[in-house]
């Protein structure tokens, strides 16, 4: 490559957050004037090597080279003086200050005697506005703009003084409409005709085609290629996205069963779900001891339609059978009682608390159960841990230990303990293994098989495609809020999964 | 410049609650005219020259302490320390006006001192410690309280004890017909007010406020302004308890108790939001001059102090239920848009 067409030279950029790597031994250039796709699945790295470009975070090994000379931004103000700029996908602004204030926010140009002046911060915001073909007032508050709007205010930030080489947008198509990506285009093709850079992230690959000029993949905080737009099509990119080998351990456990079909045998059956704005028309059955998995793109409704089911979230309409029993989902309390459990993403948070004890974690949800006059009694207490313990191998050094002292997957084993003290019928994992080490996650999947060969329905809201295709024995596909796929364990592929949940139609 | 014909983008109508959260001052003032008109109806002795003037002295040095709160509230932050730190600073400030009278107003920088440091380490707690303000601040409610009465060993100050130029500085006039406190007052609220507005380190104290996240990823010195805002509480603080003991020329261990919630009161009823980012001092001012106002209005229609407690409290909670009512709108039409743009 010609140096004078280097822009951007990424150079082994590693970063791993707690042992978990995010980004290994990542290197490609970014050339002077492109528009520069960046693709991968959700947890590739895409984020955070943005956030490693614009100083929010810093690399642990490898360097960054702009126009040649290496630079090691320590946050997004001295990235913006150096020319390099990031609009997010979920706009960051001020929502109770007006438009002007969000554009010149910590930069605000000065008069003479070193007031603010905000003659010139309108005027220049006026300037930056028509530019980007927005019909915007620069005094309106951003609290009542639409979400496609206060995009443009992120456009407008990053470009009003001119000087910039590098910008980075993430995701900036995926809240706006078609007419607003339409004039995204725009913007960017003009950016780029004026020898700015871009790497544009996005997860909509249609777009992508006739739109960038090169593409680079990343998966599994790797970098796997790059190469001119026009020389990939669709289905090689989305197989380089998810084109990894499937694992070994993933085919230890045995296949659960089906059990018996008909909807009236369903442990849980759901028609016409909807929730206002997150999710609608979602309907699905899970029979007893059947694994099902879902799958789709963050964001995508997966964890909103598991937490209406769970009462955790209101929902608008729709109806909810527990054993064929219609059910009047009111809040989390009154599912756990029919039945319903929850296991959520974050079980730091959401699914244990860490001040208190293994044994008291265990009996969180079903205290009341066992306890007498109010009071917990120790002797089943006792009683719960043992079981538990045993029948899960949790490695923990006594009901007392405190939960913090435990290693993830033991963690996770406390969290299933908890909930099995209820007896549940319908079990909902909402990423059970993201972020925990293989020998856990065998550990996990274990034990979503031993659950389901007590003939309990599982839902798995996955990520982690592979383990998606080698749980379930059906596979449903999110995408924006409905249910666009349903496949069977032996149709599936990771291609076609991919495709459904990116595009939205069923590939 | 503009290469679309038809601009895609189009310019937002404004909803009530978008213009009440740009008007609130406007609000204020006129909630001021109404109960002025409603005092002057049911007591004849309110509307004159001298008792609108005995409002005002009385309003200016709870609209110092608003102002200075009001810096802390729009970054999201409180201060709920202010009349122990104010009691503090007054109490050593006067000893040592007692005790070294040849000093003169050099002195005058004692309970400023003061306040700075109790601003510092309220503010150092909150802003690097990450701990919640409230927390802090009524733990320095204690411990400032604490400190002066150990400090006091049972005395007290009295008139005898306060020198001639400390009575002046709120009592006479630098310029003619116009209290000095008056004009300190004013000029103090007016200097803050143009910090707030026309600096950039003013403009981030309310973008911390509106929203602390963005203003990480803007690069913004998060923790640092907002030390910042508690000093300048602190050091309007100091000042205001020079002012508020030379004023009533006794100060004890117990000076200004209570007083925070006032101060508070105040500054909410001005429409300064409690939830940060929104509001401005000016508003804080006239909150003081609003509570004032209804204190000598129910004093002279014969109130009762339970009445007027009752009466504070409601328009403290009122404030509150107007704001989060506008909040909720605002966020309302916030959920709204992010709608409207996932379904487009």
């Amino acid at each position: 490559m010609n140096d004078n067409n280097l822009r951007l030279r990424i150079n082994t950029i590693s970063k791993s957050f707690g042992g978990i790597e995010a980004l290994v031994d990542v290197s490609f250039d970014i050339k002077t004037g492109e528009i520069h796709a960046l693709v991968g699945e959700n947890g590739a790295g895409k984020s955070t090597l943005v956030k490693i470009i614009t100083g929010l975070e810093s690399p642990d090994r490898g360097t960054l080279l702009l126009d040649g000379e290496e630079i090691r931004f320590h946050n997004p103000m001295e990235a913006r003086a150096g020319g390099v700029l990031a609009v997010y996908q979920d706009p960051k602004l001020f929502p109770n200050l007006d438009i002007a204030e969000n554009v010149f926010m910590g930069i605000h140009p000065k008069t003479k005697a070193g007031f603010i002046d905000r003659k010139l911060m309108y005027r220049k915001t006026r300037e930056v506005l028509d530019w980007l073909g927005a019909n915007l007032d620069p005094r309106a508050m951003v609290v009542s703009l639409s979400t496609g709007q206060m995009q443009f205010v992120e456009f407008a930030r990053a470009l009003f003084d001119a000087n910039e080489k590098l910008l980075l947008l993430d995701e900036p198509t995926a809240s706006l409409s078609p007419n607003e990506v339409d004039q995204l285009f725009g913007i960017v093709r003009r950016l780029r005709d004026r020898g700015v850079s871009i790497i544009f992230i996005s997860h909509r690959i249609e777009e992508l085609f006739g739109f960038a000029d090169r593409i680079t993949i990343l998966r599994d905080g790797a970098h796997v290629v790059t190469d001119d737009m026009s020389g990939l099509s669709k289905e090689r990119i989305v197989q380089y996205m998810v084109g990894r080998s499937i694992s070994d351990f993933y085919g230890t456990a045995a296949a659960s069963q089906g059990g018996e079909r008909g909807k009236e045998g369903a442990v849980l059956r759901v028609e016409q779900l909807a929730s206002k704005g997150e999710f609608s028309d979602v309907s699905f059955e899970i029979y007893p001891g059947e694994i099902v998995g879902m799958a789709g793109l963050v964001g995508s409704g997966r964890t909103e339609i598991a937490k209406a089911i769970f009462g955790a979230i209101p929902l608008s309409s729709g109806t909810v059978w527990i054993e064929n029993q219609e059910v009047n989902v009111k809040d989390p309390s009154q599912m756990i009682e029919e039945g319903v459990v929850y296991v959520p993403e974050d079980r730091e948070i959401e699914g244990l608390i860490a001040e208190l004890s293994v044994s008291d974690n265990m009996l969180l949800p079903s205290v009341l159960k066992y306890a007498v006059m109010g009071f917990v009694n120790s002797r089943e207490e006792t009683k719960i841990y043992s079981r538990y313990t045993d029948q899960f191998q949790i490695r923990s050094a006594g009901p007392r230990t405190m939960i913090s002292s435990l290693s993830g997957g033991n963690r996770q084993k406390v969290v299933l303990s908890k909930w099995m003290a209820l007896s549940p019928k319908v079990f909902i994992f909402d990423e059970p293994t993201h972020g925990i080490d293989v020998g856990s996650k065998a550990q996990v999947h274990k034990v979503i098989h031993e659950l389901a060969a007590q003939d309990i329905g599982i839902l798995m809201i996955s990520s982690d495609l592979p383990e998606v295709l080698q749980m379930s024995d059906r596979i449903l596909v999110v995408s924006d809020g409905l249910l666009v796929g349903e496949f069977s364990r032996d149709e599936a592929t990771q291609e076609k999964i991919m495709a459904a949940a990116v595009t939205g139609k069923r590939g | 410049m503009r290469m679309s014909e038809t601009p895609l983008v189009q310019a937002p109508k404004s909803h009530w609650s978008v213009v009440i959260l740009k008007n609130r001052v406007m609000g204020v003032l006129l909630f001021e005219v109404l109960i002025i008109i409603i005092f002057s109806i049911a007591a004849r002795e309110f509307l004159t020259i001298s008792n609108l003037n005995t409002i005002f002295l009385n309003a200016c040095i709870l609209a110092i302490l608003a102002c200075a709160e009001g810096v802390v509230i729009i970054t999201r932050n409180y201060d709920v320390s202010v009349a122990s730190m104010l009691a503090l600073a007054a109490f050593v400030g006067f000893d040592l006006i007692k005790k070294f009278p040849n000093a003169g107003p050099v002195l005058i920088l004692v309970p400023i001192g003061i306040g700075i440091v109790c601003g510092l380490i309220n503010g150092s707690i909150v802003a690097y410690g990450r701990v919640s303000s409230v927390f802090v601040t009524l733990g320095g409610l204690s411990i400032y309280r604490g400190i002066v009465t150990i400090y006091a060993q049972g005395h007290q100050i009295e008139p005898k004890d306060i020198a001639d130029w400390v009575r002046g500085t709120v009592t006479g006039s630098f310029l003619p017909g116009i209290s000095n406190l008056a004009i300190i007052a004013i000029l103090i609220v007016v200097l803050v007010s143009i910090y707030l507005r026309y600096t950039r380190i003013g403009r981030q104290i309310y973008a911390i406020g509106s929203n602390p996240d963005a203003a990480t990823f803007y690069g913004l010195k998060v923790s640092r302004v907002i030390l910042g805002a508690y000093v300048l509480c602190g050091a309007l603080t100091g000042l205001a308890g020079f002012l508020f003991a030379a004023r009533s020329s006794y100060v004890v261990p117990w000076f200004a108790q209570g007083l925070e919630m006032k101060v508070i009161g105040a500054v909410v009823v001005g429409g300064v939001s409690v939830l940060g980012g929104s509001g401005n001092v000016v508003g804080a001012a006239l909150g003081a001059i609003v509570l004032t106002t209804m204190e000598n209005g129910l004093i002279l229609i014969g109130a009762q102090e339970v009445v007027r407690q009752l009466l504070y409290g409601f328009a403290i909670v009122g404030a509150c239920i107007l704001d989060a009512s506008v909040l909720k709108r605002v966020s309302g039409l916030l959920k709204a848009t992010k709608r409207r743009g996932a379904e487009a």
